[in-house]
């Protein structure tokens, strides 16, 4: 575990070294502080649509650094040829993995919760309305991002930085759209067509079911407990498979 | 301290952004201008790769948007919504035409009541009554515990929602809009909004006259600042004017959707009622005449028929 933490550690002091972070943080203070400033043919309290813009962003902005960051880890050290004196010493190729796993969802789960402060800060300024649903809606992209993270790492031993990153986020763009197109195509298919859309729906990771914006957007109740329990068991679930089939690849990898 | 160097550069960089500070205030007006086209201008646009990709882009953006303002409405519930038949929009046209008349005469005489909602004006309900939620329900569902899921976390009713305060769909109107200029619903929707809802009768104008100027042909525009003038800023010339633009570009029109023909019967029943109010009874039987043509049941026209005979039957009795 210890040797695990050390590596997390050095991902993070990289990921903040690098600057972009900070680019990015600047970047969402500057839209959602727009979109609260924002006068719409003098319309006072447009609560939802400044929820809707800033949950949108903070949606669009930890995705973004959440792939870029896991994306890099692996080609980053393999360029730069840092991995040799690493597996030189006594840390396994699982420690390693993992160590780069957890640094990178360290990073996402930072950057989400200095989000979430400064949306909450933001809803405050304007007196928007606030309930359990945004610390349920907050955890559960928390959950997504640990899926993606997994998802790019793993991506990361397969492909190229680039198309890795371009693949990663069309799943999580196109996977939602694909979902609702089999569901709307469902009842036209065939037989056999429908036993075939069925098993995609099942393969298809679920990233849209870890997207709650639209329920904090239009204040509805909170998710009951059951719901969130069943959604962090299918998140740990693929996050397992997906470092599973990492670690697999990353112990064959000739080096 | 900084170098003499860079103090020099820090100068330079200052003028440089002020520089283009006052270019970019100087190229902006050129930049929202619609420039005025030739057809050969036209043509080669529309021959145009990039121009129709984005175009394109532009168009599914705004739509996109356009749905977003629907599940404003619903509360973020998605739904569905499927064509109905022309029997069903004539019969609907024709209740709705009955309710519009009530409101209408209640609103002249200052006796408007609460009853006749702003979702009926719109057109909302008439819509909503055609819907069916997009994520289907549990009975029919072949996903099972996924369904069950998205069923939980996304807005979901198995029956259709209230409405939500309407002034959250404005910021949309506006957004989308400035993304395709060339959306007419957009401008007649948030035009109404803007004046009914945020009660900003000017701006509702400035906005709907953008809409006109961005789309010269459109008649629904027209027709919505006639409405917009009568209704609201109750300057009666300037609504006639509109109106009868209205009219002349739907008959240019070579053929009327359903949609478009109760649009224009909407226009000959305000003229309707602005020729009453001027005592032009030759142009009053023209307009009402033309737009029985369209529904011969329509409720107002009917209406206004009868009030032409009776103001007929007393100009004679006068003379």
């Amino acid at each position: 575990m210890k040797k695990v933490w050390i590596l997390s550690k050095a991902t993070i002091l990289e990921a903040l070294r690098r600057k972009d972070l900070y680019v990015i943080l600047i970047l969402a203070f500057v839209i959602i502080g727009g979109a609260g400033l924002v006068n719409f043919f003098g319309v006072a309290g447009l609560q939802k649509f400044l929820k809707d813009i800033s949950l949108t962003v903070i949606t669009a902005l930890t995705i973004i650094i959440s792939v870029t960051v896991s994306a890099r880890q692996l080609p980053f050290e393999l360029e730069n040829r840092t991995l040799y004196p690493l597996l030189a010493k006594p840390i396994s190729r699982f420690h390693f993995l993992m160590g780069k796993y957890v640094g990178a969802l360290i990073i996402s789960a930072f950057t989400l919760a200095v989000f979430a402060l400064l949306f909450l800060m933001t809803l405050r300024i304007f007196h928007a309305s606030t309930t359990w649903i945004f610390a349920q809606a907050f955890y559960l992209r928390f959950l997504s991002l640990a899926m993606l993270v997994a998802l790019a790492l793993c991506l990361s031993l397969f492909v190229t930085q680039s198309a890795n990153v371009t693949i990663t986020l069309l799943l999580y763009v196109a996977g939602s759209i694909f979902s609702t197109s089999i569901v709307i195509v469902y009842p036209q298919a065939s037989s056999f067509a429908k036993k075939a859309l069925i098993l995609f729906y099942w393969l298809l990771p679920h990233l849209e079911l870890f997207d709650i914006s639209k329920k904090v957007i239009h204040d509805w109740p909170p998710i009951p407990l059951k719901v969130m329990l069943i959604l962090t068991a299918y998140a740990l679930i693929y996050t397992y498979v997906l470092l599973f089939i990492a670690y697999l690849r990353f112990r064959r990898k000739m080096l | 301290m900084l170098s003499k160097k860079e103090r020099t550069l820090a100068i330079v960089c200052v003028a440089c952004l002020v520089f283009a500070g006052v270019l970019a205030s100087r190229v902006a007006p050129l930049v929202s201008e619609t420039p005025d086209y030739s057809a050969p201008e036209m043509e080669a646009l529309h021959q145009s790769a990039l121009g129709v990709v984005f175009g394109a882009l532009r168009v599914s953006i705004s739509d996109l948007l356009w749905l977003k303002t629907d599940e404003y409405l619903h509360q973020g519930v998605s739904y569905i919504h499927k064509p109905e038949t022309a029997e069903e929009h004539a019969r609907e046209a024709g209740h709705q035409h009955a309710e519009e008349h009530e409101h209408e005469e209640q609103h002249a005489h200052g006796t408007q009541q609460d009853s006749y909602s702003i979702e009926k004006a719109m057109g909302w309900e008439e819509a909503c009554a055609h819907a069916s939620t997009a994520i289907p329900a549990a009975a029919n569902d072949f996903r099972g515990i996924l369904g069950d899921l998205e069923r939980a976390t996304k807005p979901y009713a198995d029956k259709h929602v209230e409405h939500s305060r309407m002034e959250e769909l404005i910021p949309w109107y506006r957004i989308i809009t400035r993304v395709n200029p060339k959306h007419v619903r957009a401008y007649v929707m948030g035009g109404y909004l803007i004046s009914a809802m945020a009660k900003n009768d000017q701006k509702a104008l400035e906005f709907l006259e953008e809409g006109e100027r961005n789309n010269p042909e459109s008649p629904e525009i027209e027709e919505a600042l006639g409405r917009h003038y009568f209704f609201r800023l109750h300057d009666q010339e300037a609504a006639l004017k509109h109106l009868l633009n209205a009219e002349r570009l739907y008959l240019a029109k070579p053929q009327l959707t359903e949609d478009d023909k109760e649009t224009l019967t909407n226009a000959y029943r305000l003229m309707a009622w602005i020729y009453a109010e001027k005592r032009q009874l030759p142009e009053m039987a023209r307009v009402i005449d033309a737009g029985l043509r369209l529904y011969p049941n329509d409720v107002p026209l009917l209406a206004s028929k009868e009030k032409l005979a009776q103001m007929s039957r007393q100009t004679k009795s006068d003379n």
